[in-house]
């Protein structure tokens, strides 16, 4: 056995000698000769495969790795060199390939020749198309050109009503794996439908994939938002295309279509916006598309918008019916029918948003009056105490003094507590114009003790030249508050962070917006109580602990603050690597135009 | 000799009340919170509790079901400024003998009185009853 190791050895040494230094016939014979002295061994057949690869010989080379094949069970990741030889094939001479080579692999199935397990593995790793046929290959290469687009559509066709899914995957990934697209443009959109039609999603996506770059086709990008939809995730769309304003602009209807679903389902409530607004300045004069944009209107809650669509539908359909006066005789009804639903929507929606604002505003003073129910007493008892021992003759000046500065640290608390409410109550509404990133830099500075003692750092990037003209102060209150919750969950979570602050600036039709996030790497928000943190007196705190706060008011004044700046706040779920709060805030119009 | 628990999470309330009950000799003990409180029962021996509902960590309302798991017969008396009906029902529910409110019209002497009204061995109501109770002929010797 030794010697025999010694001899594989030594032919092995030499083997790759020689091939590396370019003389690769000699090693071919080397190599010849080392399968003859064993038989068995499948590492001298896979060598002498490549070696012909190498040298161009494939007929020799597919030979041999038949032969290194059949003896490989038990070790089916053994299959990579034939199936690298196979991809290979498939570009060079995919005739030879189907004609000539995969027959002999099917014999050597058939014979078991090759093992079971090996036959699996080349399943696995080159497709089912080891066994296509001659038929199919022609029909392969016939979708190379869209001049044979007539007759791959009548064969597949068949196909797919046979339900045939096999051949259809063999074609689907040739398809995917063509490297020249140039005269199939059109059969490539063939078949990204033919795949969307056969549920055929991840094949569909592949082939966008390989097609997007090329045109930026509004049918590719609409089939791919819509399957994105239907699988109900948007990440490879994503991938592929920038989701902004710009992006809306350039669309065309049916792609503005699947974005309203992108929006609603990134809760984007800005980008929504636009793209309805796009909607309804591109379809002003189609009765399809204003009836999609109503829908959506009622969707959405968009009453106003919805009553103004509807009347316009009606002189849409009426001029329809002077041409067709058959078929639309019931757009009169029709349309009364939808005025009374809408009216309907309307107060229902209005009524239970007026029930929220008013168990809302329940809630609030039922907590507020907790809390300053709370300072109260202290103060009352204290004074009762004191009048008790009075009455006994048993007072003492230190009980005095102590019932002083119980009051004294009692009315402070209210004062604190009527304080953090003051950003909301206060209606001074000095507006100024003021840098936002100047701004907040400026509340880290005041909040940079607190800062320093647990080691949190703070960055703020983007576009730090923006302005906006609101009230600074409230402003403020916004980042002390939402700093001041980061400060206390990153404490609480480990010994250092980070906060960042990211400023960015949009046009959004006529005005300008602020989008500012604000995230750190603490441990995060639970999704389930994203929106709850808004409510009043919400708190997962402790409120006997040093740090402070704890009542629950700060997001909910911050969230009160943004509603008055005619702004909005939520919490990024999809952020995993810590808490993320996404702030719109537009950037208010003067008289004077805008000033710097 | 009276002992009393005061699970209460406000120290400056809690403090006065316990003066107020030392000055008519009843002994206090102050948990800040109720697993304390629940602590401190479950090794005293209180003849009243008195429990402040809204507490971090466990709330009132937990400690309270703790508290009738040892012992279903200890006076409790809740500290609320739930004014709604259905609230103090629900309270009642889970057994309370009585509850005073915090806020502005919270009083000492109220809250104390409550306390040693539970504590004394008869209430004024009981001993009514018992002299009205009481044959007449008892009385009516003197009178005559």
């Amino acid at each position: 056995m030794n010697s025999e190791h010694a001899t594989q050895k030594t032919y092995a040494d030499t083997i790759s000698e020689l091939r590396y230094s370019g003389k690769l016939e000699q090693a071919i014979s080397e190599c010849i000769k080392a399968t003859e002295s064993f038989p068995t061994n499948n590492f001298f057949y896979r060598i002498l495969g490549d070696l012909y690869k190498q040298i161009g010989n494939m007929e020799s080379a597919f030979n041999a790795y038949l032969e290194q094949i059949k003896l490989i069970q038990g070790r089916p990741e053994l299959v990579r060199s034939f199936s690298r030889f196979y991809e290979y094939m498939k570009l060079k001479d995919p005739e030879k390939l189907v004609s000539e080579f995969m027959p002999r692999i099917r014999e050597a199935i058939q014979k078991d020749e090759i093992s079971h397990d090996i036959k699996d593995a080349l399943v696995l790793s080159i497709g089912e198309d080891f066994l296509v046929d001659r038929k199919l290959l022609d029909l392969c290469e016939k979708t190379n050109s869209d001049v044979n687009l007539t007759e791959v559509k009548e064969t597949v066709d068949i196909m797919v009503s046979k339900k045939n899914m096999g051949s259809i995957n063999v074609i689907a990934n040739y398809r995917i794996n063509a490297t020249d697209r140039h005269a199939s443009k059109k059969t490539d959109l063939y078949f990204l439908t033919l795949l969307e039609r056969t549920e055929l999603f991840d094949k569909a996506l592949l082939l966008i994939e390989k097609i997007i770059g090329q045109s930026h086709n509004p049918i590719v990008i609409r089939t791919l938002l819509r399957i994105c939809r239907n699988k109900k995730d948007y990440t490879i769309a994503e991938k592929l295309l920038i989701f902004d304003d710009d992006f809306v602009r350039r669309s065309d209807f049916n792609i503005l279509y699947e974005l309203v679903y992108y929006y609603e389902s990134k809760k984007d409530e800005h980008l929504l916006n636009v793209t309805l607004q796009k909607m309804k300045e591109s379809g002003s004069g189609s009765l399809p598309i204003s009836r999609t944009l109503y829908s959506f209107y009622l969707r959405f809650n968009m009453f106003e918008e919805a009553k103004e669509l509807s009347e316009r539908i009606k002189s849409l359909s009426n001029t329809q019916k002077q041409k067709h006066t058959v078929v639309n005789d019931r757009i009169d009804e029709q349309f009364e029918a939808e005025q009374g639903v809408w009216i309907k929507l309307k107060e229902l929606v209005s009524e239970q948003e007026h029930n929220r604002q008013m168990i809302a505003l329940r809630d609030l003073l039922k907590g507020f009056s907790h809390e300053l129910g709370q300072p109260i007493t202290n103060i009352r008892y204290a004074v009762q105490l004191h009048q008790m021992k009075m009455q006994k003759g048993v007072t003492t000046e230190i009980d005095l003094e102590r019932l002083l500065a119980l009051i004294l640290k009692q009315t402070k608390r209210i004062g604190d507590m009527l304080a953090r409410f003051s950003p909301i109550i206060s209606s001074k509404g000095q507006a100024e114009w003021f840098n936002v990133s100047q701004r907040i830099a400026g509340v880290f500075e005041d909040m940079s003790s607190r800062l320093n003692m647990h080691s949190i750092q703070y960055l703020i990037t983007g576009n730090t030249s923006v302005s906006i003209f609101a009230d600074a102060v409230q402003f403020d209150q916004v980042f002390y508050n939402l700093i001041l919750n980061s400060i206390q969950a990153l404490a609480e979570y480990k010994d250092s962070g980070t906060i960042t602050v990211d400023i960015s600036s949009k046009k959004v039709g006529q005005s300008h917006q602020v989008k500012i996030s604000f995230f750190d790497d603490g441990p995060g928000i639970p999704t389930e109580i994203s929106k709850q943190i808004f409510e009043p007196f919400y708190s997962t705190k402790d409120p006997t602990s040093s740090s402070g706060g704890g009542e629950g008011l700060g997001l909910f004044i911050v969230w009160n603050i943004l509603k008055m700046f005619d702004g909005s706040i939520h919490v990024n779920t999809s952020f995993k690597n810590g808490a993320k709060f996404d702030l719109v805030i537009p950037v208010k119009q003067t008289n004077g135009g805008r000033q710097k | 000799m009276n002992r009393v628990l005061i699970i209460e999470d406000e120290l400056d309330t809690a403090r006065s009340v316990r003066e107020a009950l030392a000055i008519n000799s009843v002994t206090a003990d102050i948990a800040k919170d109720g697993e304390e409180g629940i602590r401190k029962f479950n090794a005293g021996d209180y003849d009243l509790v008195l429990l402040d509902l809204r507490m971090p960590k466990m709330d009132g309302e937990q400690v309270l079901a703790e508290i009738r798991k040892v012992d279903p017969f200890v006076d409790v008396i809740v500290y609320t400024n739930f004014k709604e009906f259905a609230d103090i029902k629900k309270l009642a529910n889970i057994g309370i003998q009585g509850y005073v409110n915090k806020g502005p019209d919270a009083d000492l002497n109220e809250v104390l009185s409550l306390i040693l009204e539970k504590l004394a061995p008869l209430s004024e109501d009981d001993i009514r009853m018992l002299i009205n109770h009481t044959p007449k002929a008892l009385f009516d010797d003197d009178k005559e």
